[in-house]
């Protein structure tokens, strides 16, 4: 079995023998990665296998396998890493897969209506091996609207998500279920004492992600490292860490256009760069305004996430060709700053999902939905249906990284995002 | 003639397991300024009342609630077109 994209396919008679056989070379198909790092470990009654790569924890492979074997995958809440774990257990019949906190690793599944179980980052993959499908309308308005919160559903009924850090089970009746590991409520529920000024909270903040920067470099110190900068706070403050505490040249990449001004200012961005000594790049994205290329316009067919697509392909694509492993971006600050809302959004999540649909029709969407279209997209019981997955890391954050994979994968670039 | 109100769709959505969970409370959106206001339990109910009543006048909601309070939250509705008026 050979994909470009990392690939589970099941066989139903597999799964239903008295014992999965110990073979999986063609049911399993985990290809070689610069990073995050492949690995794979037999045990007496199971196989381990994926990507894994820790940051402020390095353990071992059998380390991994434990605890697999033991069920304990609660202890990866101590573990900040990016991973992809894909484990079955021959004895049990039972597959597992689990992904990290931030959505870098997507994994779309399906069962529905044929003889394999299948999952795999890539959701054009999933999706061209199913030979019926059906469109999930709920799902496709929750991309038309930009959906704010996670749930496990894709625009096509019979491909699933798998929810940040929650573990998928397999069983021998071909039967999946999901056990999210992160409990929101006890995250809210934590009381952190307040500063005393916002001084020594800048102070301490800095500290830290100077700290998570430091962290990411160390376990990278091969791979060439480059950062996205704009004329925010966010990436100038990431680019400026990664000067401090990197000793090779890096190059920051920087996307400007006419009619993105308000966002990147690059007069402001080359002041910075002169002040810190930071190297930019500058890519010019002109031309990718108003409307995409053909080319750009199939890649974003194939993905979940089409709104992210088409300019993402040109920056990576240069990034890439630059020779730039690892892409250090501010994704995810704007998010960190409200996550003192995180109880808030946890016990109205519904409610702010719903007011979230009537910006977006206010924002324009009202102009071109039909009657019906409005009564579809505000439908309250579809709202109320709703099966949301929280996470640590917020869902904007996840999606992004989420639609990013496809591009992340082919250009061999893999992104940091300090901030989550 | 009675002010008569009705809920306001875009405002407000009640979601049964959630709002028991919340103890009755929830959050309703003002649509001009983007606004999310908290409601407790109290005026949790009363527009509560309003969306399964459309079109109900003071006198009636004044027979389930107290009238004193009634008429301030009201306004508040109305304000922030949370309710309506006909």
């Amino acid at each position: 079995m050979t994909n470009k994209y990392p690939f589970l396919e099941i066989n139903r008679q597999i799964l239903q023998r008295d014992r999965i056989p110990t073979d999986l070379s063609k049911s399993i198909n985990i290809p070689e990665r610069k990073f995050p790092e492949k690995f794979e470990i037999k045990g007496r009654n199971s196989l381990l296998t994926g990507y894994f790569s820790g940051f402020n924890k390095s353990p071992n492979k059998i380390t991994l396998l434990k605890i697999f074997e033991e069920s304990r995958w609660g202890e990866f809440k101590d573990i900040v890493a990016d991973f992809l774990f894909i484990f079955v257990n021959f004895d049990k019949n039972e597959v597992i897969v689990l992904t990290d906190q931030s959505g870098k690793f997507p994994v779309y599944f399906s069962i529905s209506g044929s003889d394999y179980f299948l999952a795999s980052p890539s959701f054009q993959e999933i999706k061209n091996r199913i030979e019926n499908t059906s469109l999930n309308i709920a799902a496709a308005l929750d991309i038309v609207a930009r959906q704010m919160f996670i749930t496990k559903d894709t625009v096509v009924n019979e491909i699933k998500k798998l929810p940040p850090f929650t573990v998928l089970k397999v069983n021998k009746q071909m039967r999946y279920s999901l056990h999210p590991l992160f409990n929101p409520w006890k995250s809210a529920s934590e009381r952190r004492e307040k500063y005393d000024s916002l001084e020594n909270f800048t102070g301490d903040f800095i500290k830290l992600m100077d700290q998570i920067v430091e962290e990411k470099i160390l376990k990278i110190d091969t791979l060439n490292i480059g950062s996205d900068i704009s004329s925010g706070f966010d990436s100038s403050l990431i680019s400026y860490l990664i000067g401090k505490n990197y000793a090779k040249p890096f190059v920051c990449f920087c996307g400007i256009s006419e009619v993105t001004k308000d966002d990147t200012d690059a007069d402001i961005v080359k002041l910075f760069a002169k002040k810190h000594g930071l190297d930019i790049k500058f890519i010019n994205e002109n031309n990718l305004y108003p409307f995409s290329s053909s080319e750009e316009l199939d890649i974003a067919k194939a993905s979940q996430n089409p709104l992210l697509s088409s300019l993402s392909l040109n920056f990576y694509r240069t990034i890439s060709k630059s020779g730039v492993n690892i892409e250090f971006t501010g994704d995810g600050g704007d998010e960190l700053y409200k996550s003192q809302r995180l109880e808030e959004s946890l016990l109205y999540s519904i409610q702010e999902d719903y007011f979230y649909r009537v910006k977006a029709l206010k924002s324009g969407l009202f102009n071109i939905l039909t009657s019906t279209g409005v009564e579809a997209f505000m439908d309250k019981q579809s709202f109320i249906e709703k099966d949301i997955f929280h996470s640590l890391v917020s869902p904007s954050a996840f999606m992004l990284n989420q639609g990013l994979f496809e591009l992340l994968w082919e250009t061999n670039v893999w992104s940091f995002q300090p901030f989550t | 003639m009675n002010k008569r109100y009705s809920a306001n769709p875009f405002s407000f959505i009640f979601v049964p397991d959630a709002d028991l969970r919340n103890n009755s409370t929830t959050i309703v959106f003002d649509v001009n300024s983007e606004e999310i206001l908290k409601l407790n339990p109290e005026g949790y109910k009363i527009l509560k009342y309003i969306d399964e009543n459309p079109q109900c006048d003071f006198d009636l909601l004044s027979r389930t609630f107290t009238k004193n309070k009634l008429s301030g939250f009201l306004g508040f509705l109305e304000k922030h077109k949370i309710v309506l008026l006909s």
